[in-house]
């Protein structure tokens, strides 16, 4: 027996230990018996759900402020940024929009997601950021390599000092380019599409990408939506 | 040129014929027979010779697209009235990769058609795949409906993979390719009695005269 939830079939266990997340009584007849002795499933298994596509049905089901509360996190750094962008009203006018623009950096203790592991496989410290869609106003957490985000921004990668890391420096590491440092003419955004236009066009492109740097992401991207 | 005009005479060639083919963005293999009085005869001074200047003087589409595939055919050389150049003229045939879509519909059992109406929001799928069928909602799925749903699946592939369309074109020539679904984004999917409507998009080749 199997449960379909949001499309995606989920074997029958698995599948109502999601249904009890998505739905606070019981949706099917068959299941009254047992709703009240199944489990919720928590985000620490979800994350370890192999198939992807089961995954994001999933962090669907918990939700993010049920994910939030359970993995606890700590907030490490918070940056407000100034923005301004335009966009057409229903007359079909060009009205310009300035507002605020939140970022958060979020910890994780790695013991979180370690729980049964042996030693050697014991997770290190997470990190994700939380920011918010400028037009549809949706919460998203994004998962970041804090390593790589130290690195990328002058920092040491083996040696990484936390505290010296901000949220802005984290949300540009998740945009790649393969626009060469100082060929960047300017950067426009519309959700998760990113358009790069480079100073020079003829320039010889970078052939591995590589993830944008804070003064890049605050100096370059002149409009957003 | 001299050198190869002199082996032309010598050799009593009447007229030369270049076999190519070309297509995804690079010509394929290309061969030469030249051909006399006595018969077809092979030279690869002359081959060679007219392999470096045949793409100065004829234009090859080597370039594909979704829709353009390539072109094949031959060039026929011939040495001018004067004996001091070569003509060459291309005759070829070019292919292009067409699409046709036909609307068949898919006789189901009775339980198969109510649990697509109570279950299945869309079917879609192609060659050499399985069929995809997307849910329209959540459900507990029996083992007995899991078997029905094998069954709806395989029918339909077997239906769609032994269909083979009538094409608009006579002279197309029918493509492996092809790919098929109940509906599209924003519509409902069609049943009459216990027929379901499928619509199966078949890739057929046509063939023109290159320019």
């Amino acid at each position: 027996m199997k449960i379909v939830i949001e499309n995606t079939e989920f074997a029958y266990d698995l599948g109502c230990r999601l249904l009890k997340l998505k739905h606070e009584t019981c949706p099917f007849k068959e299941l009254e018996s047992v709703w009240g002795k199944i489990k919720p499933l928590t985000f620490s298994g979800i994350a370890r759900l192999e198939n992807l596509e089961q995954r994001r049905v999933a962090i669907i089901c918990l939700g993010i402020d049920r994910l939030i509360k359970e993995v606890n996190p700590k907030l490490i750094n918070s940056k407000t940024v100034k923005k301004t962008t335009t966009f057409v009203n229903k007359d079909g006018k060009l009205v310009e929009n300035k507002f605020n623009d939140t970022y958060e950096l979020f910890e994780v203790e790695g013991s979180y997601f370690s729980k049964g592991l042996k030693n050697f496989q014991q997770m290190e410290n997470c990190y994700f950021v939380k920011c918010k869609d400028t037009s549809t106003n949706r919460v998203y957490l994004i998962w970041v390599d804090i390593k790589r985000v130290s690195e990328t921004n002058g920092g040491s990668m083996w040696n990484v000092d936390v505290k010296k890391i901000n949220a802005i420096q984290c949300i540009a590491w998740t945009i790649q380019t393969t626009v060469e440092k100082g060929n960047i003419e300017k950067i426009l955004r519309q959700g998760d599409c990113i358009l790069i236009k480079p100073k020079d066009a003829s320039a010889k492109m970078l052939e591995t990408p590589r993830h944008l740097t804070e003064k890049e992401y605050r100096t370059l991207l002149v409009a957003e939506s | 040129m001299e050198n190869a005009i002199k082996i032309w005479k010598k050799l009593g060639i009447e007229s030369c014929t270049m076999e190519f083919d070309c297509g995804g963005d690079s010509m394929g293999n290309t061969s030469y027979v030249f051909n006399t009085k006595k018969g077809e005869v092979e030279n690869k001074e002359l081959a060679d010779y007219f392999e470096n200047i045949v793409y100065d003087r004829v234009e090859f589409y080597v370039n594909s697209d979704g829709h353009y595939q390539g072109e094949s055919g031959t060039v026929e050389i011939e040495l001018d009235e004067d004996g001091e150049d070569f003509t060459f003229c291309k005759n070829a045939q070019s292919e292009y990769n067409e699409s046709q879509t036909s609307e068949i519909e898919i006789e189901l059992s009775p339980e198969m058609i109510k649990f697509i109406k109570d279950n299945v929001s869309n079917i879609n799928g192609g060659e050499g795949d399985d069929a995809t069928v997307n849910f329209s909602r959540d459900f507990i799925m029996t083992d007995k409906q899991e078997k029905l749903l094998e069954k709806i699946k395989a029918k339909i592939v077997e239906e769609a993979v032994g269909f083979t369309p009538e094409l608009e074109n006579e002279d197309g020539e029918l493509n492996d390719w092809f790919s098929y679904t109940t509906n599209e984004d924003g519509e409902v999917l069609t049943i009459k009695g216990n027929s379901l409507k499928l619509s199966i998009t078949n890739s057929y080749t046509e063939f023109k005269d290159s320019d």
